[in-house]
């Protein structure tokens, strides 16, 4: 056992090039730099956490709510300046928290925003924090070059190597099912749209081809983070990394994702590689080596290692605490997020709500766009927890308010909320969500099985 | 290495099988295009019924001229049969906002109801107004003209008051502009709705598909809903009928549910049924899903035709067979905007998304 643990603290520990590290920083620098001025300058700042009335927040966190009017750009523009610091290594560490702390602030505001990839941005970001990311080819080590390093602790490359394995082996894993195996759902709906196309838009109409890019993307999925791994496959398993985001790119809206992936996975490449370019990038910003002659040993390993467990424990629990639960995860979405299930269904929900006045079992029926954006809305006919909230953020709109008619009034205390829903998953016939009968402000929100979700029905007229 | 050429070759001899299992008539299926929906529908549908929209305005403006030139009730009859045959065949368009009629904000500006009568009252007595202004949105159209032709004392109201008559014509020659705009706006649309097969969920088949259930959606909560109190707590609302003076609110929904029925078969105004979302179900396998939305239509819009008298009458009369009309078509955006839209994979969210 101390032997394992021996060859462990070993490995973690054994002095590598911080080049990949450095390399990194500036590739997730960049990327981070991109994808927020490409937010802002769509306009997402404003339609998503600025006009929005109510935003669906995250269990727990209730207390994370936007800030006022235009003060919501200041963390996106905090985010602008931190990239910059993380890409320069000016001021890394501080600029490394700034951006987690801004981006995991602006991602808890709604999980009608939830995308996996802003999950492993915050991850990727909070990881950043703790390396040694600018000991080299950084204004940090520029101005202190008592920072610098020739060898820093592989544990520090091995972590984002890792992270990046955990997002491509539990998507893979996710795909293992039989509607994406055996009836190639959702890519079937979603390639068939591009019937149109000149040339190719047969092939997208026809099955097969969708059969081939579910099998093709889970076996992918699965085995992408061995084959960049191993030195002697790296090459070519790069070579598909590139072309699977650039067809996933070109195939769907997933903005800078892909991106993020085919440029975040170069880390799985040695010093050798990354110092061609970054002595390149040296050379014109006429960066000065200085040598040095000691490595100062590093402190706290039993820290270092022990963290570093809990860390990837934690990072494979929770992609695995959907088995805790009965019934369909599609269905019930009891476990979903957080657990890299991308790409991987297609969910389509009609829900109405209805304030009901106890009293006289008369009601109201309301328009969900009174109260939420199209794409809340969109999100929120599908996933119970959302459509809990939003029934008891109805609850709090019309309790103790006065509902006149031209000569009738209505004094509404504690009206009961209603809600029918219908789902649609993977293209079979919509069924049954929520029924109306339950009343909405009797459940909590919170970690348990919802028992007032209708069942899953099985059928395979998909 | 190897590996990988095993995977490649694997995936190969997959796809050389599934190409050999295929039979004519997956085939057929395989080769249908949104493309053929588009262009049949802006052909012999859309571009057709603005057309015959263009014409019944400039037929209301032609008859209202008459009536100032010599008011008359005779006169004043012709004037409303022209309105309520233009106001028909707005609703035989209306569904498509698409395109231009999007870019002039049509349904706003010619289908909003109730109308404000109070704002028309004031324009009328102030003599200058701004139609275009959002403060007048509820007091143009065709619903202010329904006030206006068929309001309590309008004959005498209209011979009498140069500035009403003026008002009328502001209304009238402000719907003409749109709508001529929007007419000469589909010449070089066509081209890019026809092109407009592509997923993303601003293109045009996308704007048609979400059109195509807005459309009904609006029609059962404003056209039905609201009046019948589904807002209220149960209490009717009749002020917010539409076309409520000349009781016209009926026809108005059975022409409206009409062609939104037409449109998913792809049935031109002459009736020849070319390639609709229909088809595009059955080609996706979906031939139950494309029935059952078939025979929906077709109970909301004979329905109403088994009413007796106006909607107004009917709230009176018998208030359930509107609930339950109501209930019915809420029923049917189920299978519209939960089935239909998301077997044709079509997306609301233009945002970054990944599918989940």
């Amino acid at each position: 056992m101390t032997a394992i643990s021996h060859r462990i603290s070993n490995y973690c520990f054994r002095g590598v090039s911080p080049t990949p590290l450095v390399a990194f920083r500036l590739i997730f620098g960049a990327l981070m730099l991109f994808g927020i001025l490409r937010f802002m300058l769509k306009g997402w700042v404003n339609e998503l956490y600025i006009e929005p009335d109510f935003h669906f927040t995250y269990l727990g966190f209730s207390w994370v709510q936007p800030l006022v009017g235009s003060w919501m750009y200041l963390p996106f523009i905090l985010m602008v300046i931190a990239s910059l610091g993380i890409i320069l290594g000016m001021r890394y560490r501080l600029s490394a928290i700034l951006f987690f702390v801004c981006f995991t602030y602006v991602e808890l505001l709604d999980k009608a925003n939830y995308l996996n990839h802003y999950y492993f941005v915050s991850l990727v970001s909070f990881i950043m924090c703790w390396l040694p990311a600018h000991v080299d080819f950084s204004v940090d080590a520029r101005l202190h070059p008592t920072i610098r390093r020739e060898t820093i602790p592989a544990w520090t490359v091995l972590i984002i190597q890792l992270q990046l394995g955990i997002v491509y082996f539990f998507a893979g894993i996710a795909k293992l099912n039989s509607d994406w195996l055996f009836h190639a759902q959702p890519l079937k709906t979603w390639l068939q749209a591009y019937r149109d196309l000149p040339l190719v838009g047969n092939l997208f109409a026809t099955s097969w081809l969708a059969f081939a890019f579910s099998w093709f993307g889970c076996i992918y999925d699965l085995t992408i983070p061995f084959f960049l791994s191993f030195r002697k496959t790296r090459s070519i398993a790069y070579f598909f990394v590139i072309v699977f985001h650039i067809v996933t790119w070109l195939l769907f809206p997933i903005g800078v994702f892909p991106w993020v992936m085919i440029f975040s996975t170069l880390i799985f490449f040695p010093a050798s590689f990354h110092t061609l370019w970054i002595q390149w990038l040296k050379k014109i910003c006429r960066w000065k080596e200085i040598t040095l002659f000691q490595t100062r040993k590093s402190i706290g390993k039993k820290i270092v290692l022990w963290g570093f467990g809990i860390y990837l424990t934690i990072q494979v629990v929770v992609p695995l605490r959907y088995t805790l639960y009965p019934g369909n995860l599609f269905w019930t979405e009891e476990g979903f997020r957080f657990s890299w299930r991308v790409m991987l269904m297609h969910k389509e929900g009609y829900a109405t709500f209805y304030v009901v006045d106890r009293t006289t079992n008369n009601s109201i029926q309301i328009e969900n766009a009174t109260y939420l954006t199209p794409v809340q809305i969109d999100q929120m006919a599908t996933q119970p927890d959302m459509i809990l909230q939003f029934a008891h953020h109805l609850e709090n709109v019309f309790n103790d308010t006065l509902i006149s008619n031209g000569e009738q009034s209505v004094h509404l205390k504690n009206p009961a909320i209603q809600a029918e829903v219908f789902v649609s998953l993977n293209g079979r016939p919509h069924q049954l969500y929520i029924r109306r009968t339950i009343d909405l402000t009797n459940e909590t929100y919170t970690l348990k099985h919802r028992t007032w979700l209708e069942q899953f029905k099985e059928s395979n007229d998909f | 290495m190897k590996m990988t050429r095993y995977l490649i070759a694997s995936v190969c001899l997959i796809s050389f099988l599934f190409t050999q299992c295929k039979d004519k008539e997956e085939e057929q299926k395989d080769d249908f295009k949104k493309e053929a929906i588009l262009s049949n529908l802006a052909d012999n549908y859309i571009v057709p019924s603005y057309d015959d929209l263009q014409t019944h305005l400039n037929s209301l403006s032609n008859s209202w001229n008459d009536f100032i030139a010599t008011p008359s009730q005779t006169n004043l009859d012709v004037v409303r049969m022209e309105w309520k045959a233009s106001n028909l065949s707005f609703h035989r368009i209306k569904t498509i906002e698409v395109g231009p009629a999007m870019t002039v904000g049509l349904n706003g500006a010619l289908g909003t109801f109730p109308a404000d009568t109070l704002q028309i009252e004031t324009n009328v007595t102030a003599g200058t107004y701004n139609l275009a202004s959002l403060d007048n949105i509820d007091a143009i159209g065709f619903e202010s003209l329904d006030f206006l032709f068929f309001g309590t004392d309008c004959l005498n109201k209209l011979t009498n008051s140069a500035n009403r008559k003026a008002y009328v014509t502001a209304v009238i020659t402000k719907m003409q502009n749109e709508v001529n705009q929007v007419v000469a706006g589909w010449v070089s649309y066509r081209a890019t709705f026809i092109a407009g097969t592509g997923t993303s969920s601003t293109s045009p088949f996308s704007l048609l598909v979400n059109a195509f259930c807005k459309d009904f959606e609006l029609a059962k909560t404003a056209k039905i809903g609201i009046p019948i109190g589904t807002q209220s707590l149960g209490i009717q609302q009749p002020l917010y009928l539409e076309a409520r003076r000349s009781g016209f609110g009926k026809e108005l929904l059975i022409a409206n549910m009409e062609s939104i029925h037409r449109l998913f078969l792809g049935k031109s105004n002459s009736g020849a049924n070319g390639s609709g979302f229909d088809d595009y179900l059955i080609a996706l396998e979906k031939s139950d899903l494309s029935a059952t939305i078939d025979n929906r239509f077709n109970t909301i819009e004979t329905q109403p035709t088994t009413w007796s008298g106006t909607i107004e009458n009917m709230m009176a009369s018998s208030p359930t067979t509107l609930t339950d009309y109501y209930n019915y078509m809420q029923g049917t955006v189920v299978y519209m905007k939960t089935d239909m839209a998301s077997a044709f994979g079509v997306l609301i969210t233009y945002q970054d998304n990944d599918g989940d």
